[in-house]
């Protein structure tokens, strides 16, 4: 009996140990089938913008690592297309610059551009988005894109949008990788770089060649180019609370159509070189921020033509070879105090950008032209203070108010601007509105100053432009879906243009009212579909002869990953551009992972070949006689075809 | 129904926005896949896992002589006091510098990632789950 009670407790421990390791047994296996996926999902929830992102600071759309690498995105110019009421577009010389019109001087208020927190401009011409708008993205690991009128925590000076890029870190990467690919007219692209997250500090080095190639259009028996090469050096070395970043870029492009006054140019390029160091702290607590950047930027530009480029005076003399060598230098200080006080904060900063922009050289068929403006260099210290109050766990006020004084030299007077921010936030789990207002100032750019100075020396008499602005925007959340719908009116006074003799403020008030939906569809942690449609209604003023204006756009895209293959597929609407038909501009990209450690892509841009086009003008300053170049595409149909390896 | 829990936990967590709950269970699924018990003692010295004990129910956090596995970030006293034990860094750094350590879970290119080292996967012979294979340097 005894024996039989001790077989049958022997078989029930062994069944229970069957049953035991049968769970463990199951239990790894799901652990097993779970991993890859919780790994892929860690990617996405813990994504580096998770760390940088504001979400308070303004109307906000982010582009992840994992979005860029399923992209393969090439340039900063594809994701303009994904920004609400602008199109991009690009300059006479071939340059981005999505706010172009003819003759119209760039304006850097509009579109700010950053790495990491340095603001990437050109101290005389403004706006960095034309430095950065073509050249390789490889060494960045996510962008934000913040509208309307971020808050000073983001961008000091005024703006409209502002495109943060993120670089890739030593922390993150922890590899040495290698690119190639080959393109459409034959454009090449090369790029490597290697990190490491040592014991106390981590370093990122990235270099990049890049040949690009444009298709060539030919007008009255010449060509026009936009071909552009380039080589880029980053490196970034990291500790807990310091960063200190190096980069240079050196390049040489075809200037496009040049300067000549029937578009025909000869021989016309541009060498150029870019050179930035930098250092940041950040202390642990992140309440206190301190900077110092310093770059130099270098511009050699060569034009001739059989056409004349331009006339000297008094004599109206027309020449037809001309050189023009600008360099400029730029140094910026900032240092920003957070001090919390339970549901009150208080962010106080104080910059300092110094510019410099020195006309080394302009030569008019080999002669020395001197430049009849002393005016070279331009020192703004700006102030500024942001309050946080969370007024109970739903609502947020935050009120930003700054004030800048620019010390100008040689005939142009100094200014103070004054600009101010009140928002309110109200959130919960499943939605959340942000509502702004907005007053600032617009200074203009030291180019329009210096050409207004040039033409009529010692007038000064041209304002800073003034913007009002009114938005909200509403996101709601259900299940998969996340949806937001963005209403704003902007006001604009004393808009500055150039009516062909110099800049001037128009006497008549702009207004803009502008509708944006967005809906982002989550297929599942990795894929998604999201859709954009946008309206611009444009005002401008009584006295316009085409005072009415309206502007439509938008997207739909879809990220969808097949096993080994990872495809993007994206579609672009562009509409009611004066005399440009509607546009649509398809991009697909796919990705295929062979193993760990190689993958390949083919990337085509544009495929239908009907994306935006743009219009340039020529007048004759003599005849008054215009030549036209119409409906000229800003972006080639392109194909890619790359590999990345990993070392 | 312990089973069915651990693995209603694994697939609720992927859709937690909590980062934390993740990566407590790709420290759970690393654990699980060396140590093959049911609830795991573990030891974490690495102030980026803090408090992470608490959104893994399958494993304990318990001091450095007790745990079937440490995790760390350090090259320090804990690993010569815990030689005797399993160590998985949390530092790639530290994985390609300590040959004793049989992996790591690090940010490469990018994204999270996970790496075996074969060698001391058969030195303490540990034959890991099939889908984990991957993941041997």
């Amino acid at each position: 009996m005894l024996d039989i009670k001790i077989g049958f407790g022997v078989l029930m421990f062994k069944k229970i140990n069957i049953v035991v390791v049968a769970a463990i047994l199951f239990v790894q296996a799901i652990y097993a089938q779970n991993i890859d996926m919780l790994l892929d999902t860690l990617a996405q929830k813990d994504d580096m913008s998770m760390h940088t992102k504001k979400e308070n600071a303004g109307y906000l759309t982010v582009f992840t690592r994992q979005d860029l690498d399923r992209m393969k995105v090439k340039s900063l110019k594809e994701l303009i297309e994904k920004i609400p009421f602008i199109r991009y577009n690009e300059n006479s010389t071939g340059l981005s610059a999505p706010y172009f019109e003819p003759y119209q001087a760039n304006n850097p208020a509009r579109i700010r551009i950053f790495i990491n927190d340095r603001e990437l401009l050109s101290p005389l011409f403004g706006g960095g988005f034309q430095i950065l708008g073509q050249i390789d993205m490889a060494y960045i690991d996510h962008i934000e894109i913040y509208m309307g009128v971020p808050s000073y925590e983001i961008s000091i000076e005024p703006t409209t949008i502002v495109i943060k890029a993120y670089t890739k870190t030593g922390k993150r990467e922890n590899t040495t990788m290698m690119g190639i690919s080959g393109g459409s007219y034959g454009t090449s692209d090369t790029y490597g770089y290697t990190s490491k997250d040592m014991k106390d500090f981590s370093y990122f080095i990235y270099a990049n060649h890049r040949n690009l190639k444009r298709k060539k259009l030919y007008h009255l028996g010449s060509i026009l180019s936009r071909n552009k090469e380039s080589g880029d050096f980053y490196a970034q070395v990291t500790m807990p609370t310091s960063r200190f970043e190096f980069q240079a870029i050196k390049g040489s492009m075809d200037n496009f159509l040049g300067s000549s006054w029937n578009m025909t140019p000869k021989n016309s390029y541009t060498d150029f070189s870019y050179l930035y160091a930098g250092y940041s702290y950040t202390s642990l607590d992140k309440s206190t921020k301190a900077s110092i950047n310093y770059s130099h930027l270098l511009d050699d530009y060569h034009d001739s033509s059989n056409a004349p480029l331009g006339v000297s005076l008094p004599y109206y003399i027309p020449y037809y070879n001309t050189r023009v060598k600008e360099s400029e230098h730029l140094l910026d200080t900032q240092i920003t105090k957070k001090l919390n006080f339970g549901k009150f904060s208080l962010l106080l900063g104080l910059r300092n950008r110094y510019k410099k922009f020195i006309n080394d050289s302009h030569t008019r068929d080999g002669v020395e032209v001197p430049l009849n403006s002393n005016y070279n260099s331009e020192d703004i210290t700006s102030l500024f203070s942001e309050i946080d109050y969370l007024l109970d766990e739903h609502n947020r006020l935050v009120f930003s108010t700054s004030a800048e004084r620019y010390f100008e030299n040689a005939n142009i007077k100094d200014k103070t601007i004054y600009g101010a921010r009140l928002g309110h936030i109200y959130s919960t789990d499943n939605f959340t509105q942000k509502t702004l207002l907005f007053y600032g100032e617009f200074r203009p750019t030291p180019y329009e100053l210096l050409v207004n100075d040039l033409l009529q020396p010692g007038l000064d008499n041209l304002d800073s432009e003034k913007a009002y602005s009114i938005s909200t925007k509403s996101i709601w959340r259900y299940k998969n879906t996340t949806n937001s719908l963005l209403l704003a009116r902007t006001v604009m006074n004393k808009s500055i243009y150039f009516d062909l003799s110099n800049f001037k403020n128009a006497k008549d008030e702009f207004a803009f009212d502008s509708v944006s939906f967005k809906s982002n569809y989550m297929l599942n942690d990795l894929d998604k579909i999201e859709f954009n449609f946008w309206v611009m209604f444009e005002d401008y003023g009584k006295n316009s002869t085409d005072r009415y204006d309206n502007k439509y756009g938008g997207y739909l895209t879809l990220f969808k990953k097949f096993g080994k293959i990872d495809t993007y597929n994206s579609i672009t609407y562009r509409d009611g551009y004066d005399n440009i038909p509607p546009a649509w501009n398809y991009d697909l990209t796919l990705n295929y992972t062979y193993s760990r450690h190689l993958s390949f892509f083919l990337k085509g841009e544009n495929l239908l070949k009907d994306a935006i086009k743009t219009d340039y003008y020529r007048v004759n300053p003599l005849s008054y006689q215009v030549t036209t170049l119409n409906n000229t595409p800003v972006f080639d149909r392109t194909v890619w075809f790359g590999l990345e390896y990993e070392f | 129904m312990k089973i069915f829990l651990l693995s209603f936990m694994v697939v609720s967590s992927l859709f937690s926005s909590n980062v934390k709950k993740l990566e407590a269970q790709i420290l759970s699924s690393i654990a699980h896949s060396l140590v093959h018990k049911k609830s795991v003692n573990i030891c974490i010295d690495d102030r980026n896992f803090k408090g992470i004990g608490k959104y893994a129910k399958s494993l304990n956090v318990v001091s450095c002589g007790r745990a079937d596995i440490v995790f760390t970030s350090k090259d320090n006293d804990i690993n010569k006091k815990c030689k005797t034990h399993l160590i998985f860094s949390t530092s790639y750094y530290l994985y390609e510098h300590s040959p004793m350590i049989v992996g790591a879970f690090f940010w490469q290119k990018g994204r999270p990632n996970i790496i075996f080292r074969q060698k001391q996967l058969k030195h303490l012979s540990i034959a890991l789950p099939k889908n984990f294979q991957k993941y041997i340097d």
